[in-house]
């Protein structure tokens, strides 16, 4: 009988068996069928160990992440502005002709100067003020009209009653310099909404909130005050100096001068500039890192959650990093096994019968079969791969030089590695029917912790205003071998590597 | 009556309306699927599995893949073929999963062919047959069956399992060898 027709026999009668699975068996597979059974569920494959990391590490991310806020917030102080409380609510450049008052319907027309510094004197419209300039435009009720040529008009009135009113002080370049500013050669507009404290009286004539309207004009000094939509205004003057790159603005009274100073830190920790003399950021970076260690080449692969810290030109990063490298080993393995080997015709007792030509032949009487086992000598040689994952500490400090949507980089450093966990995979398996006589296994064995010296050079760009991509090359040299013994444990491996990740800025 | 008329229009549902139904989570049309196709699939995991309880667990398994996978399958060949394969691959992994060797594995002895007895297998049962090979060893039987029931070659169990050529082929005479002698064995003690 050939294999064949054998095969043929025995794929018959498997074929032939039907019969069905335990009734239980479809309740066990409902409820194992994912809800969206269209849609493959993902699995990390991530052990127990790697877990237990990633969730250390997100605790500690976290936990810096709140720290930093809670300091950043603790830095916060608002300016203490006797009586009188300033919402500066838009700064604007616009042009206008020789007065510089402005609509809320104009505002359209203006353009942002947060790029721009800027100081301006203000008065506080209160008893104590010194600057008693008000205007009444508008009664209870009554919608100002909208055309630059009322408000020119109305204006002009209020600037000259402000003019010959001597309680009123305004500023003057040519006074004590006391305030600098820089700002561009397009006109300014500052609109301030000035919120009084009033007494009963001006209470019951005004239920609205004050808004002022400061406007800077190109060709002269002004001194502007508007009133948008209230009924009585205090004002604030802003005086800032015809075609003036960096004009000095000074106010010699006393009061204002305090008053200035307090607008002036509150005008300071709105600046922008001086807001990002402090930046922090988060990253997530991707590295391959291709090590030399005397003749041992491996490639790693890294990812790191970085926390970034720049303070003009000096650069702080430090963060949490995962490592994972792998090698093949190559290992021997000798072992007996317990086979089958043949089946035999055995018989206790057997005649001689004659064939056909006579001779006599020997038949056996009641035969029976019997299998063959024997101790059976097997080699297996096979490549193993190792598995090691690492956690790294990173700290390095640098020089940076922003540009407007660039920046590139320098910075050196230290880096601390811990082997977390390791694993060898396709390494044999042999059943109980084995022995094992012989294995050479030749694991390197990797050292528990090490530390490197980094180097690295990189470039930034400043996708938008919080976002960033990063990009570096590293060059490492290992304080250790990677290596516990055999090969070159005295060898100090070197490496290069590249780095590119997304870094969000928190501030 | 309206019932019935139900009851039996579900039952001329065709593969591609279960399907469809499947696809968006109708478990009525999941276990009709699983009813309809169960027996086959349950013998070929019991081929492949050294005892119900693995059994058990290929046939789980597998229905999960094919559920999860329903929306992949693109029409190409049957239906049930492509459930068949999908069973099989299950089975192949569940072999992988436990028997991690996976490498070449150079055997010194070499087995001569043996004569099979067409008496003998012939008068065994169906179940009887099923029991010899759940309990050849899970190497032999699973390349046995790849072999001679799905119809691979040794090229493609070689790639299947990771092991060669020569040890499939190996580990197939093996296991013909072992079936013929448990049929002996077997057909022996009947005699």
């Amino acid at each position: 009988m050939k294999e064949q027709e054998f095969d043929h026999i025995i794929k018959q009668k498997l074929e032939a068996i039907s019969n069905e699975p335990p009734a239980y068996m479809w309740s066990k597979i409902a409820a194992a069928i994912p809800p969206a059974a269209t849609t493959p569920v993902a699995s990390t494959g991530l052990s127990g160990s790697i877990k237990i990391v990633l969730l250390a590490a997100s605790a500690i991310i976290i936990g810096g992440l709140s720290f930093l806020l809670l300091q950043n917030n603790g830095d916060v102080k608002r300016p203490a502005i006797k009586n009188t409380q300033y919402t500066i609510e838009k700064i604007n450049i616009r042009h206008h002709k020789n007065t510089a008052i402005e609509l809320d319907s104009e505002y359209n027309r203006t353009k942002s100067i947060e790029n721009v510094n800027y100081k301006q004197s203000t008065e506080t419209p209160t008893k104590n003020t010194n600057y008693k300039a008000k205007k009444q435009l508008i009664s209870n009720n009554k919608v100002i009209d909208n055309s630059d040529q009322d408000f020119d008009s109305a204006f002009e009135n209020t600037s000259k009653s402000s003019a010959v009113n001597p309680k009123l002080k305004t500023t003057s370049p040519q006074k004590e310099k006391s305030v600098k500013s820089k700002i561009k050669k397009q006109p300014v507009s500052l609109k301030l909404a000035v919120v009084p404290q009033v007494n009963e009286e001006e209470q019951a004539n005004s239920n609205k909130a004050s808004q002022s309207e400061v406007t800077n004009q190109e060709t002269q000094s002004t001194k502007i005050i508007e009133p948008a939509k209230s009924l009585t205004e205090e004002v604030a003057v802003v005086e800032i100096p015809q075609e003036q790159e960096s004009p000095e603005v000074t106010d010699g009274d006393n009061q204002s001068a305090e008053n200035l100073n307090q607008e002036e830190s509150a005008v300071v920790k709105e600046n922008p500039k001086t807001r990002q003399l402090n930046k922090y950021g988060i990253g997530i970076h991707y590295g391959p890192e291709f090590m030399d260690m005397g003749g041992i080449k491996l490639t790693d692969h890294a990812v790191d959650f970085s926390f970034n810290y720049q303070n003009m030109n000096f650069i702080l990063q430090t963060g949490l990093g995962f490592k994972y490298s792998h090698e093949k080993v190559d290992y021997n393995l000798k072992y007996k096994r317990w086979d089958y080997i043949e089946t035999q015709v055995r018989f206790d007792s057997a005649i001689f019968v004659l064939d056909q030509n006579g001779n006599p032949v020997l038949q056996p009487v009641d035969p029976y079969y019997e299998d063959v086992y024997d101790s059976v000598r097997h080699k297996y040689s096979a490549q193993a791969t190792e598995q090691i994952y690492m956690l790294q500490i990173p700290l390095s400090i640098g020089y940076q030089k922003d540009f407007k949507k660039f920046a590139y980089f320098i910075k050196g450093g230290i880096r601390y590695s811990l082997v977390v966990y390791t694993n060898t995979t396709n390494l044999f398996e042999i059943d109980e029917y084995s022995r094992l006589d012989y294995l050479s296994y030749p694991s390197k064995g990797r050292v528990k912790s090490n530390i490197d010296y980094e180097m690295s050079i990189g470039g930034i760009y400043k996708m938008t205003k919080k976002f960033q991509i990063h990009a570096e090359m590293f060059g490492r040299y290992y304080q250790h071998s990677i290596y516990t013994e055999n090969p070159p444990s005295g060898i100090h491996p070197w490496s290069l590597s590249g780095r590119i990740g997304l870094v969000y800025l928190l501030n | 009556m309206s019932n019935t008329t139900r009851e039996t229009s579900n039952l001329k549902r065709t593969d591609e309306e279960l399907r469809a139904l499947c696809i968006k989570g109708d478990g009525n049309a999941q276990n009709e699927l699983y009813r309809r196709y169960v027996p086959k699939l349950w013998g070929i995991c019991l081929r492949y599995a050294k005892n119900k309880m693995s059994a058990e667990d290929i046939l789980q398994e597998g229905f999960i893949r094919v559920f999860t996978y329903l929306d992949k399958y693109k029409g190409d060949g049957s239906f049930e073929g492509w459930m068949r394969r999908i069973m099989v691959n299950t089975a192949i992994n569940y072999y992988k999963k436990n028997l991690k060797t996976g490498k070449e594995m150079e055997y010194t002895e070499v087995f001569a062919a043996k004569s099979y007895e067409p008496d003998a297998i012939s008068q065994i049962s169906n179940e009887e047959v099923l029991g010899l090979v759940q309990e050849l060893p899970k190497g032999y039987r699973t390349v046995f069956n790849l072999y001679v029931m799905e119809g691979y070659s040794h090229r493609d169990i070689g790639e299947a399992l990771n092991i060669s050529e020569n040890t499939s082929k190996s580990q197939l005479s093996r296991a013909r060898g072992l079936l013929q002698e448990k049929v002996n064995k077997l057909y022996g003690k009947e005699r």
